[in-house]
């Protein structure tokens, strides 16, 4: 491009091209993760925040992040480029503050950010040069020039912990119409570099990439870091000289393969001295990859060794025998994959669920790579070929132990490379994602994934067989939701029990303390935890201590408190933290003594004495708390089906207070004398039955011997007055005087009722007084 | 409990003057036509192919199997051990051998040799795989053909000593030659467990008259279409290879495992 055209053409020419930095990238990532739409929110002369004036856009389109917009900042009479991100789109608060901090010449400047009717929008410089890829080729001579600005804010970059991730030609940017200086710009998918641990975020959506310039760790989901710029920078700087892409014109598994095979083809007019850099910078291995030092002694003249490429298969421990070489002949069935990983990359480009039962691939892989990989093929075939699809996943996962699992819901495609991401995916609550995630446990997708990849070392087996066992215990459709979270522990058992948003246990036993603080929430967390299986499958994953005592006891605190929910949640805390106080009339009860003195104060607290036993909250906390030694004699009094509830509550506050006097039965009269009575008209009485102590009595009453014509109604009696009726009847009874008594047996003690009367024969004319006086008397 | 239903057919094809192989299913030894296998708890199917083409090969194969089946009866074994299915191949091998040496005549003679051993008694399933040649065991299961034995050929051989590059062997004349058959001065012949069984499974014996001229995917898709009929099933492959010119000698034994209608047995 020349020159010597004046500004003013220039400028019309070269405008536009800015709006190229935002174009869709060169390959084709995922079309359906791109939504170009020329349609902008904006249209011009409208206003972007109170002062950013729209002059043209949306630049080049929309990207899956945004658009982008050319606009006058009326407040400083400047020219701004201006990003409006997607609804509810917006980068991490971290990265914009970090990238506020970023103030370095060789990169775009973030000069604002805001919301503006409910979108997030940056603004940043705008660079009047235009793209770098509207500029190609750039000359060796040139791009010398450039080379260590941009190495320099790269440099600066990576020392604020921020990975670029995305350097590419449609990412510099000329800062001014001398197009002299080349500046690194758009930081919209950088994140921030932990410091503390290796952990970059690594969760991406594939429509974030561009697959051209992406190094391999990028792609096979390892740690991510400084030297993965680097790699992007070698690519770029291939595309810069040579005016296009390597990978032009090529598939995105082919490209996907090249960089992991390092297999990037040089265009012959690029002198030695540069291939020597870019091949240093798109070495395989990171740590021996290029980076700022190796670039800056290459700048000056330096001659470098270049390490030779490690094999990229070398990194895994089987890799070696995984090797392509001349001694290995391509996959017979599809010659494109000379590697078991390539076939991996390639297995959906030709029939290989048929080859896969056929044992074709299995063969290929005994003959030439490892026999080990070849048995574990074996078992897919033996075992899956009635579920073929699940097989071929299978077989992804074992021939390409670096694949991420990916979840494809309607508004995205997530991958994630390890087992915590995964839980913490879990963690987002985030409905639609946790249905699929749980389906694909079901339909044995996930264990695919951890088995083919081996994904948790040494405890693969123990998780897979943890993972079957959640299965065998639950059904799809029975467990909605618990299956998840049952999972979600086994994934990562070193996840606390959250409680509240704040609140959250790594051991049971902190319950107690924390109850003590935060009653009121901790019992409504606790319910909750216990109704929705969490605290169960909590325990069961982490299996620690005596886990299957708690497990059995929430698991029979549930289903013996489904209508009492609070009564569960307080025998769970009694469970594990027993001097949790009974809470009773808004007193904190320490021992079973005190609740049963406080029950039987007056009719009131009896009553409610009554209420508590019968929703269960007396058992819970006499259980719960360990206050019973004789578990099955408190529940067959409890269980007891002839018994009232007050009887009950008498009993049980007699046992857990021995100190209260018992009930005193008293009855009047002392005798039931009923004079002669003739058969065919019998005869009644009445006899009361008082408490004369406190408490609540109960009995029952029995003849002393035969019954002799008597009815008594009712023979049982309760409570502190009863009414019974004697009835005699004379009915085959033989003539005669007729002693015999009452037995009343309570829980105030024994009583004895003498029941005196006579029968009258029917020519017997004595008067009744001398039958009567005949009985006191017997006759001689 | 399972149980086996069997099919064998031997076919001269259209191009050979005699058909040089030989099947045995059960106690049934047969060079010409078809031998129904009733449902029974145990099944032993082999096919033998004799080699060369020259009058020995008939007499080959049938030595093969005549020798194989005599040291079985002679054995009286219910169900057949291991070893004694090792004693068979040695004893037929070196029967073959014999022959060979006593007749000059029919020098150099051998044979192929597959089958396999099913047996489901007192619960206990077995399936006993054993071949010398480049005669074939195949699974059907849920639509794909699998082959359970290896070529005994001199390619195979190169390839797993490892030691000459796969393109030599690959274009070498050499490559299909037998390495092992029935017959040689010592047959390292393979013997094996083989799968678990599944209800469903089909299990076919078959020499290279078959194998040799269909494709996997044409034998998939017609036994596909003709199970469960294991009769219809092998007339319609030995019609298929007639198609495609039928230049071999054609035998195969279909065996198809089902569940058994018989109750179980006391546990």
């Amino acid at each position: 491009m020349s020159n010597n055209e004046d500004d003013s053409r220039i400028t019309q020419r070269y405008q536009p091209q800015v709006t190229q930095r935002f174009e869709t990238p060169a390959t084709d990532v995922d079309p359906l993760d791109i939504k170009p739409n020329t349609a902008g929110s904006f249209s011009c002369n409208e206003f972007v925040g109170n002062h950013f004036r729209v002059l043209e856009g949306p630049l080049g389109g929309a990207t899956g992040e945004g658009e982008v917009y050319r606009c006058l900042d009326e407040e400083q009479q400047r020219i701004v480029a201006v990003k409006v991100y997607r609804n509810h789109s917006r980068p991490k608060e971290s990265i914009i503050k970090s990238l506020h901090g970023l103030c370095h010449p060789s990169l775009i400047r973030l000069l604002d950010h805001g919301n503006w009717n409910g979108r997030f929008y940056e603004v940043m410089e705008f660079c009047e040069g235009g793209v770098a890829s509207e500029h190609l080729p750039i000359p060796e001579t040139d791009l010398i020039v450039f080379l260590k600005p941009i190495i320099n804010g790269l440099q600066y970059c990576h020392q604020q912990g921020i990975i670029h991730r995305d350097i590419k030609p449609n990412n510099l940017f000329f800062r001014d119409l001398s197009r002299q200086v080349l500046i690194i710009g758009d930081f919209g998918i950088s994140s921030y570099l932990e410091t503390d641990e290796q952990a970059v975020r690594v969760t991406h959506t594939a429509a974030n990439l561009t697959l051209d310039y992406a190094a391999p760790e990028l792609l096979d989901g390892h740690a991510v870091g400084p030297k993965t710029d680097f790699y992007a920078l070698g690519i770029t700087l291939l595309h810069l000289l040579s005016g296009k892409s390597p990978f032009a014109g090529l598939s995105n598994n082919d490209i996907l393969v090249a960089h992991l095979r390092g297999r990037i083809s040089f265009p012959e007019n690029i002198s030695e001295r540069f291939a020597t850099l870019i091949k240093g910078l798109t070495l395989f291995d990171v740590q021996a990859r290029w980076g700022h030092e190796e670039i800056s002694r290459w700048l000056q003249g330096e001659t470098l060794d270049l390490p030779v490429n490690q094999i990229p298969s070398e990194r895994h421990s089987t890799a070696a025998q995984l090797e392509s070489s001349p001694s290995k002949p391509p996959y017979p069935g599809y010659s494109n994959a000379r590697t078991p990983m390539e076939l991996g990359l390639m297995l959906n480009e030709f029939d290989a669920t048929k080859q896969l039962f056929r044992g074709d691939i299995r063969r290929w892989i005994f003959d030439y790579f490892d026999p080990a990989l070849a048995e574990r093929i074996e078992v897919i075939e033996e075992t899956l070929a009635n579920k073929p699809e699940l097989g071929l996943l299978k077989l992804q996962y074992i021939l390409n132990p670096r694949s991420p699992f990916t979840i494809e819901s309607a508004s995205e495609k997530l991958t994630f490379i390890n087992l915590q991401d995964l839980a913490q995916a879990i963690q987002q609550n985030n409905l639609e994602l946790n249905t699929i995630i749980e389906k694909k446990f079901w339909d044995h997708h996930l264990d695919a994934w951890i088995e083919g990849t081996q994904q948790a070392g040494e405890r693969t087996d123990e998780l897979l067989s943890r993972l079957a066992e959640i299965r065998s215990r639950m059904s799809p459709s029975g467990h909605k939701g618990i299956a998840l979270l049952a999972l979600l522990y086994v994934l990562d058992p070193s996840l606390p029990l959250q409680l509240t948003p704040k609140l959250s246990i790594k051991d049971p036993a902190e319950l107690g303390p924390l109850f003590l603080k935060h009653s009121r929430q901790i019992h409504q967390a606790v319910k909750q935890c216990i109704y929705n299986h969490c605290f169960e499958e909590w325990l069961r994953a982490g299996k620690t201590g005596d886990w299957h005592r708690h497990v059995a006891f929430i698991e029979d605190t549930r289903l013996r408190y489904l209508d009492e929910k609070e009564v569960g949640a307080y025998a769970v805390l009694w469970h594990f933290q027993p001097d949790i106080p009974f809470p009773f009339k808004g007193q904190a009860i320490k021992d079973p003594k005190q609740l049963a003195t406080l029950i039987d104060m007056d009719a009131d607290s009896w009553g409610q004495g009554e209420a508590l036993l019968n929703r269960g909250w007396i058992r819970a906390w006499l259980v719960s708390a360990e206050w019973v030694r004789n578990l099955s004699a408190l529940d067959s009094l409890l269980l007891d089906t002839n018994m009232t509830t007050p009887t009950k509550l008498e009993a049980l506050l007699k046992q857990l207070n021995p100190d209260l006097a018992p009930p005193e039965i008293q009855i009047q009269p002392r005798t039931l004398t009923f004079g002669n009575i003739e058969a065919g008209a019998p005869r009644s009485r009445t006899f009361m039955i008082e408490n004369h102590s406190r408490g609540h009595l109960a009995g029952s009453i029995r003849f002393k011997d035969y019954g002799f014509g008597i009815t008594v109604s009712p023979i049982k009696f309760e409570g502190n007055t009863s009414e019974i009726n004697v009835t005699v009847d004379a009915i085959n009874l033989e003539p005669g005087g007729y002693k015999t008594a009452l037995i009343l047996e309570s829980n105030g003690g024994e009583a004895e009722l003498p029941i005196i009367f006579y029968v009258k024969d029917e020519e017997d004319n004595d008067p009744w007084w001398q039958k009567v006086f005949d009985l006191i008397s017997p006759r001689q | 409990m399972i149980q086996f239903k069997s099919f064998g057919i031997t076919d001269i094809g259209r191009v050979r003057e005699r058909n040089e192989d030989h099947i045995l299913l059960g106690n049934e030894l047969s060079n010409s036509g078809t031998v129904i296998g009733g449902a029974s708890q145990n099944c032993l199917a082999i096919v033998a192919d004799g080699i060369g083409g020259a009058p020995g090969g008939k007499e080959a194969s049938f030595t093969t199997l005549s020798t194989f089946r005599k040291t079985i009866e002679e054995a009286s074994q219910h169900p057949v051990q291991l070893e004694t299915l090792r004693l068979a191949m040695e004893s037929s091998n070196s029967a073959v051998y014999q022959t060979g040496q006593t007749q000059p005549e029919l020098h150099g003679l051998g044979s192929t040799l597959a089958g396999c051993y099913l047996s489901s008694t007192q619960g206990e399933e077995k399936c006993i795989i054993f071949h010398a040649g480049d005669s074939r065991i195949y699974r059907y299961r849920s639509g794909f053909l699998k082959c359970l034995t290896r070529d005994h050929t001199v390619g195979e051989y190169w390839l797993a000593k490892g030691e000459i590059p796969w393109e030599e062997i690959q274009t070498s004349p050499y490559r299909f030659q037998l390495a092992q058959y029935i017959g040689k001065v010592k047959c390292d012949y393979s013997l094996e467990m083989g799968p678990i069984l599944e209800v469903g499974d089909l299990i076919i014996a078959c020499t290279d008259g078959l194998h040799d001229m269909l494709n996997q995917d044409v034998m998939e898709s017609i036994i596909q279409t003709h199970l469960p009929d294991l009769e219809l099933t092998a007339n319609k492959l030995v019609e298929k290879v007639y198609q495609q010119g039928a230049k071999d000698n054609i035998s195969m034994i279909l065996i198809s495992v089902q569940a058994s209608t018989e109750t179980p047995r006391e546990q």
